[in-house]
């Protein structure tokens, strides 16, 4: 069954890049249909330039031109193996102009003018400053403001993209028997955007399946985000309206009472995710600042969507997870933790892999000649230039050249994900006021050469000595070396390496 | 220690050629005076007995040792980056050296024939590179395949699709 990630704010658009690297490993592949609409994302957020929105953009991007990549066969690996379209962005001011005001969104003039006892009204709701507010860096982490700008949204027209191919995709799903659409909405609700946008779109959506008769043909959950992170306002911003860490919990409250007295049947199933300890992050109105570090709470988030999709918990249900030790994350605490830690686990080796060996022996190999001594396994995936006689495989004939566009191509389009992987793994262990046991960051974010020693990549990986002793770039390097490739050139290549680095 | 069966077994056949074309092939060249393989200064099966059998033995042992080392100490190679071929490059070299002066030795020590000067350094030679350089070419461990001169040639005509 497809599944449709929607993402509000920059909470939501965290969790969806969470979903867009555990698809990567393969977490999704075997619940949502091999098809390159497998898994859908939509991205909500007035803020059209906000930070977080932009890495997770990106993130999505490198996904979809590496799965490129791999078309010619994508069974052979489970590195992105799922196809994930973007229905891009949507934000509430799409239509707004340049005048991204509360004024200018609910025409105050006139309405003072033609409705004085509305304008009083909109006077003691909103605060000069909140009416006069510039939303283009999103709604300023006041849920107020937020949901009276979402709630004027007609979703009864839908004419506009990206919701009209978002609902023409569910209704094609949900009607082609057999499986059942999943929708997994996400987002902060202590927040702006996420708190605003979570409640309306859920609503909203929810009422437009209703009327075309789709709503017992799809499933919907709701990923809520409590408060998990925290941040002092710098003085002198020269602006009265922004987030306030200290309204979170109020706001949090506010919102959980909301669903219960309005809401408890909007969602199939809610996802409650939260963090004692708040994670102390920058300071920002919004834009390119706001680019809060990912936190482990979104791999939960993630790991949410393949729960609702694999278990279907029954409507109403409650699920809970908690961890062991306060203030630690380690394997242990994850659910299906030995499928999570293998996938991730294996990912992040051939990245890591890739990046500090592979690459730097290709490049080589392309500016001074292949050294065959050096690189016994060459001669598997791209031809031998002239003069190395019969060192090449019988198939030699058929082997790319290392020079070749698109080979190169491929080795960037690669590595540009095994970076931004790496990444986003390495900022999950920064989160402040919590240790994170599952990669060693440190080491994961040191590519220099020189390092073979795979196994302390993956913390409790090894429990085998004598296998620990063997999980070397170096044994990599000969198991490389085989005739039983998975495919030539560089993609080959990579293959073969993916299914080398499953952790011992 | 990366040791495949192949490639000690391998090894161990061409060590076996080799003592087959020194301690039978070639004595049978000089015993039948084939072509340039002629002792005319003394008998030739006293030749053989006395002076080339020693001299054989010394070059197949010092170059089979050496064979043999270089396999079983470069199984123990842990080659993560390309560059660190280049110290197993200068011991190949190195080892090589060590079965070219057994051929001095033998041909010094052992060999009192003009006649069979020449031939002799040549049938060495040929044996030491079989002995030494094609064992190593065509069966070196494989972190080490292709370290051996020409192994990148040789090896797949052994092992094609390897």
């Amino acid at each position: 069954m497809s599944l449709y990630g929607i993402g509000v704010g920059g909470t939501g658009a965290k969790c969806l890049e969470a979903v867009t690297n555990l698809a990567a490993v393969g977490l999704f592949a075997d619940l949502v249909p091999s098809t390159e609409e497998g898994i859908n994302l939509l991205f909500v957020d007035a803020d059209e330039s906000n930070g977080s929105l932009e890495r997770a953009k990106n993130s999505l991007k490198l996904y979809q031109e590496t799965y490129a990549l791999f078309a010619d066969d994508r069974n052979r690996t489970p590195l992105i193996q799922t196809g994930v379209s973007s229905l891009d962005l949507w934000s509430p001011f799409q239509d707004a102009g340049a005048e991204k005001q509360l004024t200018s969104f609910f025409s105050y003039n006139s309405l003072k003018q033609n409705n004085p006892t509305l304008g009083h009204l909109f006077d003691v709701l909103y605060t000069q400053e909140e009416r006069d507010a510039n939303l283009d860096v999103g709604f300023r982490g006041r849920p107020a403001i937020g949901s009276a700008v979402m709630s004027q949204v007609d979703f009864d027209r839908l004419e506009e993209e990206p919701w009209r191919t978002l609902i023409e995709r569910i209704q094609r799903d949900a009607g082609s028997g057999g499986s059942t659409p999943s929708i997994v909405l996400y987002g902060s609700i202590f927040g702006g955007t996420g708190a605003a946008g979570l409640p309306t779109m859920g609503r909203l959506i929810a009422n437009k399946l209703e009327k075309a008769n789709l709503r017992d043909k799809v499933r919907m959950a709701g990923v809520f985000l409590l408060p998990y992170f925290s941040f002092t306002p710098s003085g002198g911003t020269g602006d009265e309206v922004y987030a306030r860490a200290d309204q979170f919990m109020l706001n949090t409250e506010a919102a959980l009472r909301y669903y219960l007295t309005e809401a408890q049947q909007m969602f199939d199933t809610v996802y409650l995710l939260g963090s004692q300890a708040l994670s102390r992050v920058d300071f920002s109105i919004g834009k390119q600042s706001q680019r809060n570090k990912p936190h482990f709470l979104e791999v939960y988030a993630g790991l949410a969507a393949r729960h609702f999709i694999e278990n279907k918990p029954a409507k109403g249900s409650v699920v809970l997870v908690s961890r062991q030790t306060k203030n630690m994350i380690s394997w242990r605490d994850l659910p299906e933790q030995s499928r999570v830690k293998d996938d991730l686990g294996t990912a992040a080796r051939f990245a890591y892999v890739w990046l500090s060996y592979i690459v730097p022996e290709l490049t080589t190999a392309k500016s001074k000649g292949v050294n065959l001594a050096g690189t016994p396994w060459y001669n598997k995936y791209y031809k031998l230039q002239r003069g190395w006689g019969g060192g090449s495989s019988s198939a030699s004939g058929e082997l790319p050249n290392l020079d070749e566009s698109g080979q190169q191509q491929a080795i960037d389009g690669i590595s540009e994900w095994c970076r931004d992987y790496l990444r986003w793994i390495g900022d999950l262990h920064d989160c402040e006021g919590e240790t994170v046991q599952l990669f060693d960051a440190p080491a994961i974010r040191d590519l220099s050469p020189g390092r073979d020693d795979l196994s302390i990549l993956i913390k409790e990986a090894q429990p085998n000595q004598a296998r620990q002793s063997q999980d070397t770039i170096a044994n990599l390097r000969v198991k490389l070396d085989t005739p039983d490739n998975l495919g030539k050139g560089t993609i080959g290549l990579a293959r073969t390496l993916y299914q080398f680095c499953h952790p011992f | 220690m990366q040791v495949r069966p192949i490639e000690l077994i391998r090894t161990i056949t061409f060590l076996l050629l080799g003592a087959i074309l020194m301690f039978l092939v070639q004595p049978l060249l000089y015993q039948n005076q084939f072509s340039f393989f002629f002792i005319g200064d003394q008998p030739v099966d006293t030749w053989i007995s006395n002076e080339y059998t020693p001299g054989a033995t010394l070059v197949f042992c010092v170059t089979s040792a050496m064979a043999i080392a270089w396999y079983f100490w470069s199984s123990r190679a842990k080659i993560s980056r390309a560059e660190q071929v280049q110290g197993w490059r200068l011991t190949w070299w190195l080892m090589g050296v060590v079965p070219m002066l057994s051929i001095g030795a033998a041909i010094g020590f052992f060999n009192t024939s003009p006649d069979g000067l020449a031939t002799l350094t040549f049938c060495f030679v040929v044996d030491v590179l079989i002995l030494y350089w094609v064992s190593t070419a065509t069966s070196s461990p494989v972190p080490v395949k292709y370290v051996p001169p020409l192994s990148s040639f040789l090896r797949p005509l052994i092992e094609p699709g390897m």
